[in-house]
């Protein structure tokens, strides 16, 4: 008798429908299968996705022409009927992932610009980014535009508004009764400027734009709402510096001045002693610093007693307040979360197509795409070995391959990027300049002719052994491109992937690794830097001798020259020029390119936003620079428009 | 004079003794894929999954290292694996080929860096494979420790380690090893060691719990009886009377556990990647890219790393089932 077996018994079965169609349909996708793997194509030269680089073409080429030239505070504003008034506008950032201080003077974080621009306002702001020039340049805390003394100016009288008060909640009234409810006064002002250029504070190294506020001699109140400032020789950014994305005005009753180390005073938000830091974010801002659960969720709640910019009537911000989401930030989650309106705006991550997709499907999306300020780099601390050598320094410059940052990190909708970023055409580089330069071009010959050069230089200087490079561990897209690093880093400069050692930490760990004097800590860094306005801020802190955020310990007198006279240059188009020059210094297209100063940072490539948002949400801005959150007093939710309907309560 | 003696003969030569012939091991395969077609499947994917870890050995001795150096010696690129783990291909244009698809050079397509993804799941393999080893041999080996004795001698001490795992495997798994990851020194230098060793540490309960009850059975049995009266110790009795009875079970354990863990670590890597070594090929790390950056346009390196991981469970769970069949004689028929 035959044995029963799993196949006898699998034999004798009879066929039912059932089965039938089960294996039709395994037959059908067996087929199918095959068709698609006998279909797809080699390397067959189509590039279905990329923009070339230079952000132009690309997936959402088609939604061009639908794209606002601009989104910002000159478009027109339509003041909120008062029956839309109220309401919660949520969308997804990374505001709640705070990775920096508390205090305006002393965080470097983008996000956490956003949520303190909302909390303390300045003397004066950007209405416009196309042009980040004096015209664009609107008050804020200040009545007027200051009076300038002098040609070119050196002194600035500042007129405050009046009536300005200070946050007043049950819970401020708890901890600092004095201040809540406080007018602003001139006071204010001179303590804020002063603290961030004071030479002896223990904060000084975290007083990141100190450089700008070196530059002024005197600063007094002259009375409650003059301030009188002068500055130490003509200072052409002089203005902006009142407008810049940290200038925030805090009452000193904030700042911790017990003693600290060494018995002086602390000079922080930050500490540990009385209220907590998120309880002394008090200012004079259109909204309440609410709550922060970190990593997952701030909340800004409407200040009823917010001065309005002059215009008390409109009874502005219009919002009960905003939610900022941090726990879904990737482009499936932020879809998903759009559709269903729990997100009232959102924009890409990494992949863009779910944002043009939805545009397509839905035309009356306003649709919005723009570059941001801020950039990927690397930077080296240059008194270390091996990136003393310029040459190493070059060879790591050309045989970057930038395009692939741009299409492996950005989709292919990011751009190349120079020493300034291209957010700020101004200032920038032009784009088809920085196109033709060594180790931006990307012809096939060109690429081959920078890659020589770059494993020339490299052995050269010894083909010497890399330190630990650390990798920023967010975006996620950071730590993901390390082994496509790797890969052009070996195949062109000849260095084995296993001796490219890498490390992923986060931007307070790399923070304090490039403040230490050790070679051992962070000599080469992979990371996002939030990006700046003016020329001054692109390069003045980063590589003059004295600047704040100097962290390559760079001293290049002939940099330093052209640095400092970009800052005396008051006509516009001169100041351009000596931008251009610097920049061209940076990336070694002066004399021989061998300067102390050329290459201390390689920049590789600066994102491109597209974003969405829902009809009923009006009055909306966008900026390409973090810290524009005061814009939002300006929001409101439109109950009327149809498209309202299905968002969650 | 020495006579010699006769030897008496009985009866006709007693014919020589044969023992039954054994099957060869072909034979022996045969009837099992035979008998257990769903079990040799799984072998095949286990199998397969072997290969796709193996490499030329290299003479570069240390410190066992993941994924590349599991044994203190390196391991080159696997044989299985036609490219480099990071190596990315170009189009005609010189431009990164990504997100394409299937083709003859790209069985499975490229992923959004241009690199092949057929490669990246055979070096994966090698990662999710030596992290279960590990993990599993940790789990295995104190478990069976802390399940013999504690089986073996029952009492107040068998009692507290058993609330005690009770407790510890009431913690859901996952959010048990997202703690022990998240622990300062861990995430500030993550490592794949650690990662497999908090694996391990999270398997204990189960393996132990496993271990135990086959002791408790087997504690009664009258040759363990029989050592105790001949005066074995009871270290003794336990190494040599009750651990090798309960082998049969400790290697079921093992084999169904490897695919748990795996699983686990895509899981881990998929939900918390900065919690892992972001390095290299891993089929957990890869699928999440691909999920995050959206499955439209990453649908073969979806496919692929997803495949991956559940052809690997699937294998371990179906060899594992058909292991346990095999040595278990209660559950063995015909």
């Amino acid at each position: 008798m035959e044995e029963p077996t799993y196949w006898n018994r699998f034999w004798r079965r009879r066929l039912s429908r059932r089965r039938l169609l089960t294996g039709a349909a395994l037959t059908g996708s067996g087929l199918a299968a095959a068709v698609v793997v006998g279909c797809g194509g080699d390397e067959s030269g189509t590039d279905k996705t990329k923009s070339d680089g230079g952000g132009e073409g690309g997936l959402g080429e088609d939604l061009e022409s639908q794209v606002p030239q601009f989104i910002d505070a000159r478009r027109e504003v339509v003041p909120a009927p008062a029956d839309m008034r109220g309401g919660t506008l949520r969308f997804q950032g990374f505001d709640p992932v705070v990775l920096d201080r508390h205090d305006p003077h002393q965080t470097q974080f983008g996000p956490m610009y956003a949520n303190l621009s909302a909390v303390f306002s300045k003397l004066y702001m950007y209405k416009s980014h196309t042009e980040p020039t004096w015209e664009n340049i609107v008050p804020d805390l200040a009545e007027s535009a200051p009076e300038m003394i002098g040609t070119p100016p050196t002194e600035y009288v500042v007129k405050l508004r009046k009536g300005v008060k200070f946050h007043d909640t049950d819970a401020i009234r708890s901890h600092f009764p004095d201040l809540a409810g406080r007018e602003l006064k001139a006071e204010d002002v001179v303590f804020s400027y002063d603290r961030q250029r004071n030479p002896d504070s223990i904060q000084k190294g975290y007083y990141y734009r100190a450089s700008q506020y070196r530059t002024i001699d005197t600063i007094q109140a002259v009375d409650d709402y003059t301030i009188r400032i002068k500055t130490k020789g003509p200072i052409a950014p002089f203005y902006h510096f009142m407008a810049d994305t940290n200038a925030m005005i805090v009452p000193k009753e904030i700042v911790d001045m017990e003693p600290g180390p060494g018995g002086l005073p602390l000079d922080t938000v930050d500490t540990n002693r009385g209220p907590a830091p998120g309880e002394r974010m008090i200012g004079t801002g259109p909204f309440f610093w609410g709550d922060l659960k970190f990593g997952i969720e701030y909340k800004a709640l409407r200040n009823p007693a917010w001065f309005g910019w002059g215009e008390p009537g409109l009874q502005r911000p219009y919002l009960d307040g905003y939610t900022v989401s941090g726990s879904s930030l990737n482009d499936t989650s932020l879809e998903a979360l759009f559709r269903r309106k729990e997100v009232d705006t959102a924009g890409f991550i990494e992949n863009p197509e779910w944002v043009f997709k939805i545009k397509r499907e839905k035309p009356d999306l306003e649709f919005f795409r723009s570059w941001i300020s801020g950039w990927i780099n690397s930077r080296f601390k240059v008194f270390c070995k091996p990136f003393d050598d310029v040459r190493v320094r070059k060879a790591i410059h050309l045989a970057t391959e930038r395009q692939q940052v741009v299409d492996v990190i950005g989709s292919g909708e990011w751009r190349m990027q120079g020493p300034v970023g291209n957010a700020i055409s101004y200032w920038a580089l032009p784009y088809d300049e920085l196109l033709t330069l060594p180790g931006y071009r990307q012809t096939k010959d060109e690429r081959t002719k920078d890659v020589t050069e770059a494993r020339q230089l490299f052995e050269a200087a010894g083909s010497p052994e890399f330190p630990q490079i650390w990798f920023a561990d967010i975006p996620s897209y950071i730590p993901n491109f390390v082994g496509t690093w790797k890969q052009f880093m070996n195949q062109n400069l000849g260095i084995p992937i296993d001796k490219l050692r890498t490390l992923t930490q986060a931007y307070s760990r790399i923070a304090e690794a490039i403040a230490d004097d050790s070679c051992d800590l962070a000599s080469m860094t992979w990371g996002f830097d939030n990006g700046w306005i003016d020329l001054d801020d692109w390069v003045y802190p980063y590589f003059h001798s004295t600047g704040s955020k100097n962290s390559f310990r760079l001293k290049d007198p002939d940099l330093d020259t052209l640095l400092d006279a970009q800052r005396t240059e008051f006509d516009y188009e001169k100041r351009k020029e000596l931008g251009y020059r610097i920049q061209r210094y940076l990336l070694g297209l002066e004399g021989d390119g061998m300067q102390k100063g050329a290459h201390a940072r390689t920049d590789y490539a600066t994102p491109r936003t597209a974003t969405v948002a829902w009809p009923y949400f009006k009055n909306r801005v966008a900026f390409p620079w973090f810290g524009n959150s005061y814009w939002s007093a300006n929001v409101w939710l439109d109950k009327n428009n149809p498209t309202i309907r299905g968002r969650p309560a | 004079m020495a006579q010699e003696q006769a030897i008496p003969s009985i009866g006709p030569a007693a014919p020589e003794f044969a023992l039954p012939h054994r099957p060869g091991v072909l034979r022996n395969v045969l009837k099992f894929i035979r008998r257990k077609p769903l079990g040799a499947l799984g072998f095949f994917f286990v199998l397969f999954m072997i290969a796709m870890t193996l490499g030329t050995p290299k003479a570069e001795f240390g410190v066992p290292e993941l994924p590349h150096s599991p044994l203190g010696f390196k391991l080159g690129q696997p044989w299985l694996a036609p490219y480099g783990e990071e190596q990315n291909f170009k189009n005609a244009n010189g431009r990164l080929n990504t997100d394409a698809a299937p083709s003859t050079k790209h069985w499975l397509g490229t992923d959004g860096s241009g690199r092949d993804n057929w490669t990246r799941v055979v070096w994966g393999a090698r990662r999710s494979m030596f992290i279960g080893l590990w993990a599993l041999a940790l789990a295995t080996a104190i478990g069976t420790v802390i399940g013999v004795i504690s089986g073996y001698f029952r009492g107040w001490f068998d009692t507290a380690v058993q609330r005690l795992l009770d407790a510890l495997q009431s913690f859901p798994p996952l959010l048990t090893l997202i703690l022990i990851l998240s622990i300062t020194p861990f995430t500030s230098q993550p490592s794949l060691l650690v990662v497999a060793f908090a694996l391990g540490f999270v398997g204990i309960p189960q393996v132990q719990r496993i271990v135990r009850g086959v002791v408790l059975s087997t504690r009664e049995q009258q040759y363990v009886e029989a050592a105790r009266v001949i005066g074995a110790t009871d270290t003794r009795t336990m190494s040599f009377y009750i651990l090798p009875n309960i082998m049969a079970s400790v290697i079921v354990v093992f084999s169904t556990g490897l695919g748990v863990v795996i699983l686990a670590e895509a899981a881990l890597a998929f939900i918390v990647p900065q919690f892992v070594p972001q390095e290299g090929a891993s089929w957990g790390l890869d699928l999440g890219r691909a999920q995050r950056e959206g499955v439209d346009t990453h649908t073969w390196p979806v496919i692929a790393y997803a495949g991956a991981i559940a052809l690997a469970v699937l294998g371990f769970n179906l060899a594992g089932d058909a292991l346990r069949d095999v040595l278990d004689p209660r559950l063995r028929v015909g």
